[in-house]
Protein backbone atom coordinates (compact mmCIF):
# COMPACT_ATOMS: atom_id res chain seq x y z
CA UNK A 1 0.00 0.00 0.00
CA UNK A 2 1.18 3.37 -0.93
CA UNK A 3 2.22 6.55 1.46
CA UNK A 4 -0.94 7.98 -0.14
CA UNK A 5 -3.78 5.31 0.83
CA UNK A 6 -2.26 4.68 4.02
CA UNK A 7 -3.19 8.41 5.35
CA UNK A 8 -6.93 7.86 4.61
CA UNK A 9 -9.21 6.47 7.21
CA UNK A 10 -9.91 3.25 5.72
CA UNK A 11 -13.25 1.46 6.24
CA UNK A 12 -12.88 -1.86 8.09
CA UNK A 13 -12.44 -5.09 5.93
CA UNK A 14 -15.83 -6.59 7.13
CA UNK A 15 -17.53 -3.63 5.58
CA UNK A 16 -15.63 -3.59 2.37
CA UNK A 17 -16.08 -7.15 2.45
CA UNK A 18 -20.34 -6.72 3.11
CA UNK A 19 -19.46 -4.34 -0.12
CA UNK A 20 -18.26 -6.44 -2.43
CA UNK A 21 -21.03 -8.91 -1.23
CA UNK A 22 -23.71 -6.38 -2.25
CA UNK A 23 -21.90 -5.33 -5.61
CA UNK A 24 -21.74 -8.85 -6.74
CA UNK A 25 -25.67 -9.63 -6.22
CA UNK A 26 -26.23 -5.86 -7.86
CA UNK A 27 -24.22 -6.56 -11.04
CA UNK A 28 -26.08 -10.21 -11.48
CA UNK A 29 -29.17 -7.98 -11.44
CA UNK A 30 -28.29 -5.39 -13.44
CA UNK A 31 -27.56 -7.78 -16.43
CA UNK A 32 -30.95 -9.53 -15.73
CA UNK A 33 -32.54 -5.78 -16.65
CA UNK A 34 -29.94 -4.68 -19.31
CA UNK A 35 -29.36 -8.56 -20.97
CA UNK A 36 -33.51 -8.36 -22.56
CA UNK A 37 -32.98 -4.96 -23.81
CA UNK A 38 -29.90 -5.46 -25.36
CA UNK A 39 -30.61 -8.93 -27.02
CA UNK A 40 -34.12 -6.86 -28.24
CA UNK A 41 -32.35 -3.90 -29.48
CA UNK A 42 -28.99 -3.82 -30.04
CA UNK A 43 -28.14 -7.23 -29.96
CA UNK A 44 -24.59 -7.03 -31.89
CA UNK A 45 -23.60 -4.89 -28.62
CA UNK A 46 -23.24 -8.25 -26.56
CA UNK A 47 -22.48 -10.95 -29.34
CA UNK A 48 -19.52 -8.59 -31.42
CA UNK A 49 -18.87 -5.99 -28.85
CA UNK A 50 -18.45 -8.13 -25.82
CA UNK A 51 -15.60 -6.34 -24.06
CA UNK A 52 -18.18 -3.04 -24.33
CA UNK A 53 -21.27 -4.80 -22.97
CA UNK A 54 -19.08 -5.75 -19.76
CA UNK A 55 -18.16 -1.99 -19.60
CA UNK A 56 -21.77 -1.26 -19.52
CA UNK A 57 -22.65 -3.51 -16.82
CA UNK A 58 -19.71 -2.61 -14.99
CA UNK A 59 -20.58 0.93 -15.13
CA UNK A 60 -23.66 0.04 -14.58
CA UNK A 61 -23.06 -1.65 -11.39
CA UNK A 62 -21.05 1.00 -9.59
CA UNK A 63 -24.17 3.31 -10.69
CA UNK A 64 -26.71 0.72 -8.58
CA UNK A 65 -24.19 1.01 -5.87
CA UNK A 66 -24.23 4.66 -5.26
CA UNK A 67 -28.07 4.46 -5.97
CA UNK A 68 -28.45 1.83 -3.08
CA UNK A 69 -26.21 4.64 -1.02
CA UNK A 70 -28.46 7.37 -1.90
CA UNK A 71 -31.97 5.43 -1.56
CA UNK A 72 -30.86 4.56 1.99
CA UNK A 73 -29.45 7.98 3.45
CA UNK A 74 -32.59 9.70 1.89
CA UNK A 75 -34.38 6.54 4.01
CA UNK A 76 -35.90 4.51 1.28
CA UNK A 77 -35.21 0.91 0.28
CA UNK A 78 -33.18 0.24 -2.40
CA UNK A 79 -36.17 -2.30 -3.88
CA UNK A 80 -36.25 -3.60 -7.46
CA UNK A 81 -37.81 -0.74 -8.90
CA UNK A 82 -35.13 1.60 -7.69
CA UNK A 83 -32.21 -0.99 -9.11
CA UNK A 84 -34.31 -1.06 -12.03
CA UNK A 85 -34.03 2.85 -12.33
CA UNK A 86 -30.22 2.86 -11.40
CA UNK A 87 -29.48 -0.11 -14.30
CA UNK A 88 -31.25 2.15 -16.92
CA UNK A 89 -29.84 5.11 -15.52
CA UNK A 90 -25.90 3.65 -15.29
CA UNK A 91 -26.59 2.33 -19.40
CA UNK A 92 -28.05 5.63 -20.62
CA UNK A 93 -24.90 7.62 -19.35
CA UNK A 94 -22.63 4.72 -20.90
CA UNK A 95 -24.16 4.58 -24.09
CA UNK A 96 -24.68 8.76 -24.00
CA UNK A 97 -20.74 8.65 -22.97
CA UNK A 98 -20.45 6.32 -25.86
CA UNK A 99 -21.36 8.93 -28.48
CA UNK A 100 -19.96 11.42 -27.58
CA UNK A 101 -16.85 9.74 -27.03
CA UNK A 102 -15.60 7.14 -29.39
CA UNK A 103 -16.34 8.63 -32.69
CA UNK A 104 -14.64 11.80 -33.53
CA UNK A 105 -15.14 15.64 -33.00
CA UNK A 106 -17.70 15.64 -35.59
CA UNK A 107 -20.16 13.56 -34.77
CA UNK A 108 -19.38 13.94 -31.01
CA UNK A 109 -20.97 17.95 -31.79
CA UNK A 110 -23.52 16.40 -33.95
CA UNK A 111 -25.05 14.11 -30.77
CA UNK A 112 -24.65 17.18 -28.85
CA UNK A 113 -26.69 19.04 -30.91
CA UNK A 114 -29.25 16.24 -30.97
CA UNK A 115 -29.43 15.68 -27.27
CA UNK A 116 -30.11 19.54 -27.00
CA UNK A 117 -33.23 18.74 -29.25
CA UNK A 118 -34.02 15.78 -27.24
CA UNK A 119 -33.65 17.95 -23.59
CA UNK A 120 -35.76 21.07 -25.55
CA UNK A 121 -38.46 19.45 -27.41
CA UNK A 122 -38.15 15.48 -26.98
CA UNK A 123 -37.27 14.47 -30.12
CA UNK A 124 -34.62 12.02 -31.37
CA UNK A 125 -34.01 11.03 -34.42
CA UNK A 126 -33.23 6.89 -34.06
CA UNK A 127 -30.53 5.96 -37.11
CA UNK A 128 -29.06 2.86 -35.86
CA UNK A 129 -29.24 -0.17 -33.35
CA UNK A 130 -27.07 1.50 -30.85
CA UNK A 131 -28.97 4.39 -31.04
CA UNK A 132 -32.46 2.48 -30.58
CA UNK A 133 -31.08 0.98 -27.47
CA UNK A 134 -30.22 4.41 -26.12
CA UNK A 135 -33.57 5.91 -26.93
CA UNK A 136 -35.71 2.61 -25.82
CA UNK A 137 -33.36 3.11 -22.60
CA UNK A 138 -34.31 6.47 -21.79
CA UNK A 139 -37.96 6.49 -22.79
CA UNK A 140 -38.46 3.80 -19.99
CA UNK A 141 -36.23 5.82 -17.36
CA UNK A 142 -38.73 8.91 -18.20
CA UNK A 143 -41.77 6.45 -17.99
CA UNK A 144 -40.59 5.79 -14.32
CA UNK A 145 -40.90 9.04 -12.83
CA UNK A 146 -42.51 12.42 -13.01
CA UNK A 147 -39.37 13.78 -15.53
CA UNK A 148 -41.14 17.18 -15.16
CA UNK A 149 -40.44 17.58 -11.52
CA UNK A 150 -39.16 20.80 -11.10
CA UNK A 151 -35.56 19.94 -10.09
CA UNK A 152 -35.21 16.65 -11.74
CA UNK A 153 -35.48 18.41 -15.21
CA UNK A 154 -33.41 20.78 -14.34
CA UNK A 155 -31.14 18.18 -12.99
CA UNK A 156 -31.11 16.59 -16.31
CA UNK A 157 -30.68 19.58 -18.05
CA UNK A 158 -27.58 20.33 -16.08
CA UNK A 159 -25.94 17.06 -16.83
CA UNK A 160 -26.27 18.01 -20.33
CA UNK A 161 -24.26 21.24 -19.63
CA UNK A 162 -21.64 20.15 -17.71
CA UNK A 163 -21.31 17.69 -20.97
CA UNK A 164 -21.27 20.00 -23.49
CA UNK A 165 -19.06 22.18 -21.66
CA UNK A 166 -16.64 18.92 -21.62
CA UNK A 167 -16.96 18.52 -25.15
CA UNK A 168 -16.41 22.52 -26.27
CA UNK A 169 -13.06 22.20 -23.91
CA UNK A 170 -11.59 18.99 -25.50
CA UNK A 171 -11.91 20.62 -29.10
CA UNK A 172 -11.26 24.26 -28.21
CA UNK A 173 -8.41 23.40 -26.18
CA UNK A 174 -6.61 26.75 -27.75
CA UNK A 175 -9.20 29.37 -26.08
CA UNK A 176 -8.36 27.89 -22.66
CA UNK A 177 -4.54 27.28 -22.92
CA UNK A 178 -4.60 30.93 -23.81
CA UNK A 179 -6.17 31.63 -20.19
CA UNK A 180 -4.23 32.33 -17.23
CA UNK A 181 -3.12 28.53 -15.69
CA UNK A 182 -5.30 29.22 -12.59
CA UNK A 183 -8.21 29.94 -14.53
CA UNK A 184 -7.80 27.45 -16.83
CA UNK A 185 -7.70 24.99 -13.51
CA UNK A 186 -10.14 26.83 -12.09
CA UNK A 187 -12.35 25.90 -15.21
CA UNK A 188 -11.43 22.08 -15.69
CA UNK A 189 -12.32 21.60 -12.30
CA UNK A 190 -15.54 22.88 -11.92
CA UNK A 191 -16.42 21.11 -15.02
CA UNK A 192 -15.44 17.64 -13.64
CA UNK A 193 -17.46 18.91 -10.33
CA UNK A 194 -20.48 19.66 -12.56
CA UNK A 195 -20.49 16.17 -14.79
CA UNK A 196 -19.79 14.33 -11.74
CA UNK A 197 -22.14 16.15 -9.13
CA UNK A 198 -24.98 16.48 -12.20
CA UNK A 199 -24.97 12.17 -12.20
CA UNK A 200 -25.84 12.08 -8.64
CA UNK A 201 -28.23 14.66 -8.58
CA UNK A 202 -30.37 12.84 -11.06
CA UNK A 203 -29.32 9.53 -10.06
CA UNK A 204 -30.96 10.42 -6.50
CA UNK A 205 -33.95 12.52 -7.98
CA UNK A 206 -34.98 9.46 -9.86
CA UNK A 207 -34.96 7.06 -7.26
CA UNK A 208 -36.00 9.33 -4.35
CA UNK A 209 -38.05 12.65 -6.17
CA UNK A 210 -37.59 15.21 -3.09
CA UNK A 211 -34.48 14.84 -1.39
CA UNK A 212 -33.34 17.86 0.74
CA UNK A 213 -31.61 20.36 -0.34
CA UNK A 214 -28.51 19.40 2.15
CA UNK A 215 -28.36 16.59 0.65
CA UNK A 216 -28.89 17.38 -2.71
CA UNK A 217 -25.22 19.45 -2.08
CA UNK A 218 -23.29 16.19 -0.04
CA UNK A 219 -24.39 13.72 -2.79
CA UNK A 220 -23.74 16.36 -5.30
CA UNK A 221 -20.30 16.33 -3.58
CA UNK A 222 -19.63 12.38 -3.72
CA UNK A 223 -20.62 12.85 -7.36
CA UNK A 224 -17.94 15.16 -8.30
CA UNK A 225 -15.39 13.21 -6.27
CA UNK A 226 -16.42 9.49 -8.39
CA UNK A 227 -15.33 12.39 -11.57
CA UNK A 228 -11.96 13.40 -10.15
CA UNK A 229 -11.30 9.98 -8.76
CA UNK A 230 -12.80 8.58 -12.87
CA UNK A 231 -10.38 11.30 -14.41
CA UNK A 232 -7.03 10.66 -12.87
CA UNK A 233 -7.97 6.59 -13.55
CA UNK A 234 -7.99 7.71 -16.92
CA UNK A 235 -5.20 10.16 -16.94
CA UNK A 236 -3.07 8.25 -19.60
CA UNK A 237 -5.93 7.39 -21.86
CA UNK A 238 -7.75 11.11 -21.86
CA UNK A 239 -3.60 12.58 -22.52
CA UNK A 240 -2.84 9.80 -25.31
CA UNK A 241 -6.38 10.97 -27.17
CA UNK A 242 -5.61 14.76 -26.01
CA UNK A 243 -8.62 15.27 -23.46
CA UNK A 244 -7.51 17.79 -20.61
CA UNK A 245 -8.89 17.47 -17.24
CA UNK A 246 -8.34 18.98 -14.54
CA UNK A 247 -6.58 15.58 -12.75
CA UNK A 248 -4.04 15.61 -15.93
CA UNK A 249 -2.95 19.33 -15.65
CA UNK A 250 -2.97 20.49 -11.88
CA UNK A 251 0.51 19.69 -10.92
CA UNK A 252 1.27 16.64 -8.18
CA UNK A 253 -2.30 15.21 -9.07
CA UNK A 254 -1.73 12.47 -6.44
CA UNK A 255 -1.73 15.07 -3.61
CA UNK A 256 -4.32 17.01 -5.54
CA UNK A 257 -6.77 14.07 -5.13
CA UNK A 258 -6.02 12.95 -1.83
CA UNK A 259 -6.84 16.57 -0.50
CA UNK A 260 -10.41 16.33 -2.23
CA UNK A 261 -10.87 13.10 -1.33
CA UNK A 262 -10.15 13.96 2.28
CA UNK A 263 -11.96 17.38 2.57
CA UNK A 264 -15.17 15.34 0.59
CA UNK A 265 -15.39 12.22 3.21
CA UNK A 266 -14.82 14.62 5.90
CA UNK A 267 -17.90 16.47 4.46
CA UNK A 268 -19.85 13.57 3.77
CA UNK A 269 -18.94 12.41 7.42
CA UNK A 270 -19.83 14.99 9.24
CA UNK A 271 -23.13 15.90 6.64
CA UNK A 272 -24.75 12.98 6.01
CA UNK A 273 -27.26 11.01 8.30
CA UNK A 274 -25.87 8.40 10.54
CA UNK A 275 -27.38 5.16 8.19
CA UNK A 276 -26.35 2.09 6.64
CA UNK A 277 -25.99 4.41 3.47
CA UNK A 278 -23.76 6.76 4.83
CA UNK A 279 -21.38 3.80 5.70
CA UNK A 280 -21.59 2.15 2.08
CA UNK A 281 -21.68 5.51 0.05
CA UNK A 282 -18.29 6.47 2.03
CA UNK A 283 -16.63 2.93 1.69
CA UNK A 284 -17.25 2.76 -1.60
CA UNK A 285 -15.94 6.07 -2.58
CA UNK A 286 -12.87 4.62 -0.56
CA UNK A 287 -12.35 1.36 -2.64
CA UNK A 288 -12.92 3.40 -5.65
CA UNK A 289 -10.38 5.86 -4.47
CA UNK A 290 -8.25 2.40 -4.45
CA UNK A 291 -8.52 0.91 -7.31
CA UNK A 292 -8.26 3.39 -9.60
CA UNK A 293 -5.01 4.69 -8.14
CA UNK A 294 -3.72 0.96 -8.90
CA UNK A 295 -5.63 1.91 -12.91
CA UNK A 296 -3.44 4.70 -13.39
CA UNK A 297 -0.56 2.76 -12.16
CA UNK A 298 -1.77 0.18 -14.53
CA UNK A 299 -2.27 2.15 -17.50
CA UNK A 300 1.01 3.97 -17.16
CA UNK A 301 2.17 2.95 -21.07
CA UNK A 302 -0.42 1.48 -22.10
CA UNK A 303 -2.17 4.74 -24.25
CA UNK A 304 -4.71 3.96 -26.29
CA UNK A 305 -4.94 0.04 -25.44
CA UNK A 306 -6.03 1.27 -21.58
CA UNK A 307 -9.62 -0.44 -22.52
CA UNK A 308 -9.51 -2.81 -19.46
CA UNK A 309 -12.58 -3.36 -17.47
CA UNK A 310 -12.22 -2.71 -14.08
CA UNK A 311 -14.71 -3.49 -11.45
CA UNK B 1 -49.72 -5.83 -11.18
CA UNK B 2 -49.25 -8.11 -14.13
CA UNK B 3 -48.05 -6.14 -17.39
CA UNK B 4 -48.68 -8.69 -19.82
CA UNK B 5 -51.73 -8.85 -21.78
CA UNK B 6 -52.04 -11.57 -24.47
CA UNK B 7 -47.83 -12.13 -25.03
CA UNK B 8 -47.25 -8.68 -24.93
CA UNK B 9 -44.71 -6.78 -22.41
CA UNK B 10 -45.84 -3.92 -21.34
CA UNK B 11 -42.77 -2.52 -21.17
CA UNK B 12 -42.03 -3.74 -25.40
CA UNK B 13 -45.60 -2.29 -26.09
CA UNK B 14 -44.12 1.45 -24.26
CA UNK B 15 -40.89 1.06 -26.47
CA UNK B 16 -42.61 0.42 -29.73
CA UNK B 17 -44.98 3.60 -28.71
CA UNK B 18 -41.94 5.96 -27.98
CA UNK B 19 -40.03 4.10 -30.90
CA UNK B 20 -43.06 5.21 -33.02
CA UNK B 21 -43.34 8.60 -32.18
CA UNK B 22 -40.12 9.53 -33.05
CA UNK B 23 -40.59 8.08 -36.48
CA UNK B 24 -43.50 9.85 -36.94
CA UNK B 25 -41.62 13.42 -37.15
CA UNK B 26 -39.08 11.75 -39.54
CA UNK B 27 -42.18 11.06 -41.70
CA UNK B 28 -43.64 14.12 -41.36
CA UNK B 29 -46.63 13.69 -39.44
CA UNK B 30 -45.74 15.22 -36.34
CA UNK B 31 -44.39 18.50 -36.26
CA UNK B 32 -40.66 19.16 -35.25
CA UNK B 33 -41.15 22.53 -34.35
CA UNK B 34 -43.32 21.64 -31.67
CA UNK B 35 -42.14 19.34 -28.38
CA UNK B 36 -43.32 16.40 -27.75
CA UNK B 37 -41.73 16.79 -24.07
CA UNK B 38 -39.52 19.75 -23.02
CA UNK B 39 -37.85 18.97 -20.19
CA UNK B 40 -35.29 22.21 -20.43
CA UNK B 41 -36.70 24.44 -17.74
CA UNK B 42 -33.92 27.31 -17.67
CA UNK B 43 -36.09 29.93 -18.37
CA UNK B 44 -38.41 29.08 -15.22
CA UNK B 45 -35.68 28.30 -13.23
CA UNK B 46 -33.96 31.62 -13.79
CA UNK B 47 -37.36 33.30 -12.66
CA UNK B 48 -37.88 31.14 -9.04
CA UNK B 49 -37.64 33.46 -6.36
CA UNK B 50 -34.51 31.78 -5.22
CA UNK B 51 -31.35 29.97 -6.63
CA UNK B 52 -29.92 26.91 -4.53
CA UNK B 53 -26.04 26.79 -5.13
CA UNK B 54 -25.20 23.34 -4.78
CA UNK B 55 -21.74 23.35 -5.12
CA UNK B 56 -21.13 25.60 -1.67
CA UNK B 57 -24.68 24.49 -0.39
CA UNK B 58 -25.80 28.17 -0.01
CA UNK B 59 -29.49 29.21 -0.66
CA UNK B 60 -29.17 32.54 -1.93
CA UNK B 61 -32.76 35.28 -3.32
CA UNK B 62 -32.22 35.12 -7.02
CA UNK B 63 -30.71 38.46 -7.11
CA UNK B 64 -28.01 38.16 -4.69
CA UNK B 65 -25.10 39.67 -5.54
CA UNK B 66 -22.95 37.25 -3.60
CA UNK B 67 -23.63 34.42 -5.70
CA UNK B 68 -20.05 33.27 -6.70
CA UNK B 69 -18.94 33.15 -10.48
CA UNK B 70 -17.60 29.46 -9.94
CA UNK B 71 -21.51 28.67 -9.03
CA UNK B 72 -23.18 29.70 -11.91
CA UNK B 73 -23.28 26.15 -13.56
CA UNK B 74 -24.31 25.08 -10.35
CA UNK B 75 -27.57 26.85 -9.69
CA UNK B 76 -30.96 25.09 -9.41
CA UNK B 77 -34.30 27.49 -9.15
CA UNK B 78 -35.87 27.07 -6.01
CA UNK B 79 -39.92 27.77 -5.59
CA UNK B 80 -40.39 26.83 -2.00
CA UNK B 81 -38.08 26.49 0.91
CA UNK B 82 -39.01 24.74 4.06
CA UNK B 83 -37.08 25.65 7.64
CA UNK B 84 -34.10 23.21 7.31
CA UNK B 85 -33.56 24.88 3.68
CA UNK B 86 -33.57 28.39 5.55
CA UNK B 87 -30.84 27.19 7.77
CA UNK B 88 -28.54 26.82 4.15
CA UNK B 89 -29.60 30.76 3.91
CA UNK B 90 -26.98 33.31 2.30
CA UNK B 91 -26.32 35.36 5.39
CA UNK B 92 -26.42 38.71 3.04
CA UNK B 93 -29.27 37.91 0.67
CA UNK B 94 -31.49 36.28 3.82
CA UNK B 95 -34.28 34.70 1.63
CA UNK B 96 -37.57 33.84 3.22
CA UNK B 97 -40.49 31.92 2.37
CA UNK B 98 -42.73 33.33 -0.25
CA UNK B 99 -46.40 32.24 -0.75
CA UNK B 100 -46.51 31.17 -4.13
CA UNK B 101 -49.80 29.22 -5.07
CA UNK B 102 -49.41 30.00 -8.58
CA UNK B 103 -47.80 26.61 -9.51
CA UNK B 104 -50.39 24.31 -7.39
CA UNK B 105 -53.11 26.33 -8.64
CA UNK B 106 -52.22 25.66 -12.16
CA UNK B 107 -51.21 22.15 -12.19
CA UNK B 108 -54.37 20.80 -13.14
CA UNK B 109 -54.98 23.25 -15.83
CA UNK B 110 -51.90 22.85 -17.08
CA UNK B 111 -51.90 18.96 -17.42
CA UNK B 112 -55.44 19.54 -19.36
CA UNK B 113 -54.01 21.73 -21.30
CA UNK B 114 -50.84 19.41 -22.04
CA UNK B 115 -53.45 16.31 -22.79
CA UNK B 116 -55.18 18.45 -25.23
CA UNK B 117 -52.16 19.14 -26.82
CA UNK B 118 -51.33 16.21 -27.52
CA UNK B 119 -54.35 15.27 -28.85
CA UNK B 120 -54.03 18.23 -31.20
CA UNK B 121 -50.97 17.33 -31.94
CA UNK B 122 -51.14 13.73 -32.72
CA UNK B 123 -55.14 13.38 -32.93
CA UNK B 124 -55.33 12.51 -36.62
CA UNK B 125 -52.54 9.90 -36.34
CA UNK B 126 -53.99 8.70 -33.30
CA UNK B 127 -57.64 8.21 -35.08
CA UNK B 128 -55.55 6.97 -38.21
CA UNK B 129 -53.63 3.86 -36.26
CA UNK B 130 -56.89 2.84 -34.13
CA UNK B 131 -58.76 2.24 -37.05
CA UNK B 132 -55.55 0.10 -38.27
CA UNK B 133 -55.43 -1.34 -35.28
CA UNK B 134 -58.97 -2.42 -34.24
CA UNK B 135 -58.67 -4.47 -37.78
CA UNK B 136 -55.25 -6.14 -37.18
CA UNK B 137 -54.77 -9.45 -35.47
CA UNK B 138 -53.14 -7.87 -32.33
CA UNK B 139 -55.56 -5.32 -32.44
CA UNK B 140 -58.62 -8.37 -32.35
CA UNK B 141 -56.38 -10.37 -29.60
CA UNK B 142 -56.40 -7.03 -27.44
CA UNK B 143 -59.76 -6.65 -27.83
CA UNK B 144 -60.74 -10.07 -26.42
CA UNK B 145 -58.72 -9.55 -23.74
CA UNK B 146 -59.94 -6.24 -22.68
CA UNK B 147 -63.53 -7.78 -23.18
CA UNK B 148 -62.50 -10.29 -20.41
CA UNK B 149 -61.23 -7.72 -18.28
CA UNK B 150 -64.23 -5.97 -18.47
CA UNK B 151 -66.37 -8.60 -17.60
CA UNK B 152 -64.80 -9.40 -14.41
CA UNK B 153 -64.96 -5.52 -13.08
CA UNK B 154 -68.10 -4.98 -10.89
CA UNK B 155 -70.46 -2.75 -11.56
CA UNK B 156 -68.67 1.18 -10.08
CA UNK B 157 -65.79 0.00 -12.05
CA UNK B 158 -67.43 -0.44 -15.27
CA UNK B 159 -68.99 2.76 -14.45
CA UNK B 160 -65.52 4.55 -13.83
CA UNK B 161 -64.23 3.13 -17.13
CA UNK B 162 -67.09 4.58 -18.97
CA UNK B 163 -66.93 7.56 -17.69
CA UNK B 164 -63.07 7.84 -18.47
CA UNK B 165 -63.95 6.84 -22.01
CA UNK B 166 -66.85 9.47 -22.02
CA UNK B 167 -64.48 12.48 -20.92
CA UNK B 168 -62.04 11.13 -23.42
CA UNK B 169 -64.98 11.27 -26.18
CA UNK B 170 -65.96 14.43 -25.11
CA UNK B 171 -62.38 16.40 -25.13
CA UNK B 172 -61.96 14.54 -28.93
CA UNK B 173 -64.71 16.68 -29.99
CA UNK B 174 -63.68 19.60 -28.13
CA UNK B 175 -60.41 19.30 -30.06
CA UNK B 176 -62.55 18.58 -33.57
CA UNK B 177 -64.88 21.50 -32.90
CA UNK B 178 -61.92 24.01 -31.95
CA UNK B 179 -60.20 23.01 -35.17
CA UNK B 180 -63.23 23.55 -37.16
CA UNK B 181 -63.83 27.08 -35.66
CA UNK B 182 -59.86 27.66 -35.96
CA UNK B 183 -59.27 26.66 -39.77
CA UNK B 184 -62.89 28.05 -40.81
CA UNK B 185 -61.31 31.55 -39.28
CA UNK B 186 -58.44 31.17 -41.01
CA UNK B 187 -60.11 30.06 -44.25
CA UNK B 188 -57.65 26.59 -44.35
CA UNK B 189 -59.51 23.69 -45.59
CA UNK B 190 -56.98 21.18 -43.99
CA UNK B 191 -57.62 18.15 -42.35
CA UNK B 192 -58.71 19.82 -39.00
CA UNK B 193 -55.26 19.06 -37.54
CA UNK B 194 -53.25 22.32 -37.49
CA UNK B 195 -50.05 20.15 -36.33
CA UNK B 196 -49.34 18.00 -38.58
CA UNK B 197 -47.40 18.89 -41.14
CA UNK B 198 -46.84 17.26 -45.06
CA UNK B 199 -43.20 17.35 -45.70
CA UNK B 200 -40.96 14.23 -45.79
CA UNK B 201 -38.92 14.78 -42.52
CA UNK B 202 -35.22 14.62 -42.59
CA UNK B 203 -34.04 11.86 -44.41
CA UNK B 204 -36.96 9.79 -44.26
CA UNK B 205 -36.30 7.76 -41.19
CA UNK B 206 -33.89 5.74 -43.19
CA UNK B 207 -30.42 4.69 -41.12
CA UNK B 208 -27.98 6.69 -41.85
CA UNK B 209 -24.14 6.94 -40.49
CA UNK B 210 -24.58 3.43 -39.05
CA UNK B 211 -21.41 3.56 -36.23
CA UNK B 212 -18.54 1.52 -35.94
CA UNK B 213 -16.65 0.18 -32.48
CA UNK B 214 -17.65 1.90 -30.13
CA UNK B 215 -14.87 2.43 -27.29
CA UNK B 216 -16.55 4.28 -24.28
CA UNK B 217 -13.76 3.84 -21.90
CA UNK B 218 -15.15 4.49 -18.56
CA UNK B 219 -15.50 1.55 -16.23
Amino acid sequence: MTRTESVLKMPDEKFLSELDTIMKAHRVRVEENLSPLVSSYYPAMADKYPVEYRKMIELTTKMTMVGHACADIAGYPFDDRRLTISSLFGACCFIADSFIDDFGEAVAREYVERFELLLTKGWFEVRNERERLFYVIISRLFAERDVLDPMLRQAILGQFLAQKRDIEIRFEAGKLNAMPRSRRLNILKECARDRGGCVTMVLSLLLVPGVALKCHHLLYRAGAMFMYIDDHGDCHYDLYYNRITYMNQVGAPLRALRRIFNECIESLDRGLPECFGKKMLIAFLYRYFVTRLQKHRLERNRGQYAWTIYE
Amino acid sequence: MNNRLSGFDGGDIGDAIALRLQSLRVEGKADEDRPLLRLDYREQAAGAPFQFDIACSKLHRTECPDIPPGSRTALYGVWEVNDDDLKLACGRCRPQPVKDDEMKKNSSTDMMYGFLSILDQFGSVLVERGKEYRNSEHGKEVAKTVEGILSGVDAAQKEAINSTIASLDGLLRVIQDYNAGFTASNGNGGNGNGAIKGNGGINGGKPRNPKGRSRSKKS
